[in-house]
């Protein structure tokens, strides 16, 4: 068996919290993993050949410490990916969970912690990931989540900053300029094309389109607040 | 003793300067308009002193050049009293860099500009809560009617102090600090600024980047971001402390006229047409005056050199430099001088950032932003200005700028066109070859979006207020776009001009004229002598014209050369190589690579629509 399977198992086996089902382990893992349950069962005895988990009497299983931080380890490479994937890469969320099943074995883990970074620091809607491995479930927080770029909003919104995407340069200055987490701006002027005025902290701010498409805001509904 | 005015970009600072050193220096209503540091001196109560200007920042911890420039000085040089200079119509953003500031611990003083304005739209300070949260003196002035500025040097001698704000970081941060400076034995401020990346220290800046990424992980946000957020944060409590808004908030006069000036309608048509009549008054006015000043300089000072009767080198060499002075003049000052003195005016209105804002869509499709338009317009007036200019945009951004600007058509190609294709073709002529530049410009643009090298950047620029330009602050910015002029495209005017008359005086020029006759002939249509008018547009531009006039015979091109031939040779020396103070500039500011590569780029653009519009001409 090679690496990229050991890995798949162990990381299915936490994501569908396949330990301690007796008897039926064979069946549920059949059902999560595309294989039949005879070549599973050769399989779980390989990895249990490897320490990295143990077959009890009644069938369950039972991740070791070495398999368990290889399995969490891949879930958490996989839903950071898959996340990035779908987040900053818009990528449909089908492609993107196979594409991360390819690549999480491929990919150190220092490389994916790099990208995580980058997708915290965004503010990234989808935190699935930063919930450790006893999060199981809809790996998004979903589109009800109201932050968003700035460019989606239109003349006259008043808005809150709740954070900045990494890209080239820029950022600084805009923090600079006043644009920080929790600050609130009003979009003064919008052209067709995308370069926008805000106001902030008393003064008036020209951005382009790509500069205002860095700054994730929150719209505050009561109008008052400026 | 030293001091060193610090602040945002258009706080006053450059105005405040001024009045203390009684140098005449640029007040910016653009952000970034003085990249150098300024010194002068000041004297009170029988001693000297030297002031230093910084140019205007937003933040000591940014990375544009202006930025790292005042960070390195604060940092290796001993200043006895830093004014700081607020604008009270955005004390929260302000106090923001004083607060940055005061990391450095050294003495500071506070001036709050500004403060009549500020009174005007309902903002009341307490300046003297101000100064005891800060613990230093503050001043509050209005530098526009020098009130209260013979307070600031005074202070600055007796009053200066140490700020000591306590920022809260956090833990998390001043933690990291604690370990920084026990690790590596930095002090705080060090410490501060390699957290968020800045520093050379190599030791220092590794392990601060393993404590900012952890900090970074933790936290979900930089280092910088969460530094940033605190110093606001005090920033804003400070400002909320000592701030009183009265509730008679009036209305400032920017309001009603930016709802026209920044909208697509009318706001673009009001730039077309703003940009369009000052091209046409300089062209106008520029024109009148031009052959005023020639002819007086003729009569008044070459005819009298010729009349002295001096050896033929002598004669030639005192005629080559007069020449090149007699275009400066007839130059420089109807057509620089004009051009520049509407620019001050849209500048100092702010109206210029508005164009910036507008012109953004459009100057993103040849690969620049907003902020890339004033340059762009400069170089209408001269291209060396302009070319000066472009220091504040991204590298990237620079190169392409380089490029589009040497092809803007100069107030000395404005003569060329105006002399040769509106006087002997026609006035719609004249025009086609501004159209044929621009949309060699606009191609250019495009082409250099997908080649050049670096990233992509954007505009963030903050509009400066809708004042009415005042006369005095007017002139006075006229007349440092003019001595960028004077000072720096001049002395190579006259240099090249004796040069090329001593090359003419050997007889090289004959030769070279000789050597280019087959191909002037034959690719581009025009007579042998053009080869040589070309060479001396080298020199100076407008001297295309004028040499072509001389060798012609005479001033009455039309009957001399056919109009097809005047077309070409005024686009021809429109688009080919920029001047030599051009190239010098382009040298100096990009290097050696970028002037040879645009130099050799319009060279080969005006050889190859001159030979075009020869080859349409014959077959016609």
């Amino acid at each position: 068996m090679d690496q990229a399977d050991r890995e798949d198992y162990l990381e299915a086996v936490i994501m569908h919290s396949a330990e301690g089902r007796g008897a039926e382990t064979l069946t549920y893992l059949s059902g999560v993993i595309e294989r039949d349950a005879d070549q599973i069962g050769a399989d779980l005895r390989i990895l249990q050949e490897e320490g990295d988990l143990v077959i009890e009497e009644d069938g369950s299983v039972k991740l070791t410490d070495k398999g368990r931080s290889t399995g969490e380890s891949v879930l958490k490479k996989h839903r950071i990916l898959e996340c990035f994937f779908t987040e900053m890469l818009g990528m449909d969320p089908d492609t993107a969970s196979k594409e991360a099943c390819e690549i999480e074995h491929a990919a150190s883990e220092d490389t994916v912690e790099k990208i995580g970074n980058l997708l915290s620091v965004s503010g990234s809607r989808c935190r699935g990931w930063r919930h450790g491995p006893g999060f199981v479930g809809t790996r998004f927080s979903g589109r009800h989540c109201r932050i968003n770029v700035i460019d989606e909003y239109s003349e006259g919104d008043i808005l809150k900053v709740a954070g900045m995407r990494h890209g080239p340069g820029g950022e600084r200055r805009l923090i600079d300029l006043g644009i920080i987490p929790g600050e609130v701006i009003r979009i003064v002027r919008k052209l067709p094309g995308g370069s926008m005025l805000i106001s902030v902290k008393g003064t008036e701010i020209a951005l382009s389109r790509e500069i205002a498409g860095k700054v994730l805001v929150e719209k505050i509904p009561d109008r008052d607040r400026l | 003793m030293k001091f060193a005015l610090i602040g945002n970009p258009n706080v006053g600072k450059s105005l405040i300067f001024n009045q203390l050193t009684g140098i005449g220096v640029e007040i910016s209503n653009f952000p970034g308009t003085t990249v150098d540091m300024l010194s002068g001196n000041v004297c009170y109560q029988r001693e000297r002193f030297e002031l230093i200007d910084f140019p205007g920042i937003y933040s000591l911890e940014g990375s544009s050049e202006e930025e790292e420039q005042v960070r390195s000085y604060l940092r290796t040089n001993e200043i006895d009293a830093l004014i700081v200079v607020l604008d009270a119509t955005k004390l929260e953003r302000n106090l923001y860099l004083l607060i940055q500031a005061a990391e450095y611990k050294i003495p500071m003083i506070t001036v709050v500009n500004v403060a009549d304005e500020a009174e005007k739209s309902g903002i009341i300070i307490d300046y003297e809560k101000l100064s005891s949260i800060l613990g230093c003196r503050v001043i509050p002035t209005v530098a526009v009617e020098g009130k209260n500025i013979d307070q600031i040097i005074p202070a600055a001698i007796q009053d200066a102090a140490v700020i000591d704000l306590k920022v809260p970081y956090g833990k998390h941060i001043e933690a990291a600090i604690r370990s920084l400076v026990k690790l590596t034995g930095c002090n705080r401020t060090d410490a501060l600024l390699a957290l968020q990346g800045i520093g050379k220290d190599r030791e220092l800046m590794e392990t601060a980047e393993t404590i900012a990424s952890e900090i970074e992980e933790e936290h979900q946000m930089s280092a910088h971001q969460i530094i940033a957020t605190n110093r606001y944060n005090e920033a804003g409590r400070i400002a909320s402390e000592v701030i009183n808004k009265s509730g008679g908030n009036l209305k400032r006069l920017s309001f009603d006229m930016d709802s026209l000036l920044t909208r697509v309608i009318p706001g673009v048509p009001i730039l077309a047409a703003v940009l369009f009549f000052t091209l046409l008054a300089v062209f106008i006015i520029g024109s009148f005056l031009e052959e005023t000043i020639v002819e007086l300089f003729e009569t008044l000072v070459i005819d009298p050199m010729y009349s002295l009767g001096l050896p033929p080198f002598w004669e030639k060499m005192a005629f080559s430099f007069l020449i090149a002075v007699e275009a400066g003049l007839g130059i420089a000052f109807p057509f620089v001088f004009t051009f520049y003195l509407l620019v001050s005016l849209l500048e100092d209105s702010g109206y210029m950032t508005r164009g910036a804002f507008l012109a953004d869509r459009a100057m993103h499709r040849v690969g620049m932003h907003g902020q890339a338009l004033i340059p762009m317009i400069l170089g209408f007036g001269c291209n060396v200005p302009a070319i000066m200019s472009i220091r504040q945009l991204s590298k990237r951004e620079r190169v392409i700028a380089s490029f589009l600007i040497t092809m803007v058509p100069c107030s000395a190609r404005t003569v060329i066109i105006a002399g040769i294709v509106a006087a002997f073709v026609g006035i719609t002529a004249a025009f086609s070859v501004y159209l044929l530049v621009f949309v060699l410009i606009m191609l250019t643009g495009l082409v250099l979006t997908r080649f050049a090298p670096g990233e992509r950047y954007g505009m963030v620029l903050e509009m400066s207020p809708l004042r009415r330009p005042r006369a005095d602050q007017t002139l006075k910015r006229a007349w440092l776009h003019m001595k960028e002029f004077l000072f720096i495209a001049m002395p190579l005017l006259l240099v090249s001009s004796v040069f090329l008359g001593m090359l003419d005086y050997y007889g090289i020029l004959a030769e070279f004229q000789r050597l280019f006759a087959p191909f002037m002939e034959q690719v581009l249509g025009l007579p042998d002598y053009a080869s040589t008018a070309l060479i001396f547009g080298i020199f100076r531009k407008e001297m295309a014209f004028e040499t072509l006039a001389v060798l012609a015979g005479t001033a009455d091109l039309g009957a001399v050369m056919a109009s097809s031939q005047l077309y070409i040779f005024a686009v021809v020396s429109v688009l080919f190589v920029p001047c030599v103070s051009t190239i010098a500039v382009l040298y100096r500011e990009m290097g050696l690579k970028i002037a040879a590569m645009v130099s050799v780029y319009t060279l080969t653009l005006g050889m190859v629509f001159g030979a075009l519009l020869n080859a349409i001409f014959k077959f016609f």
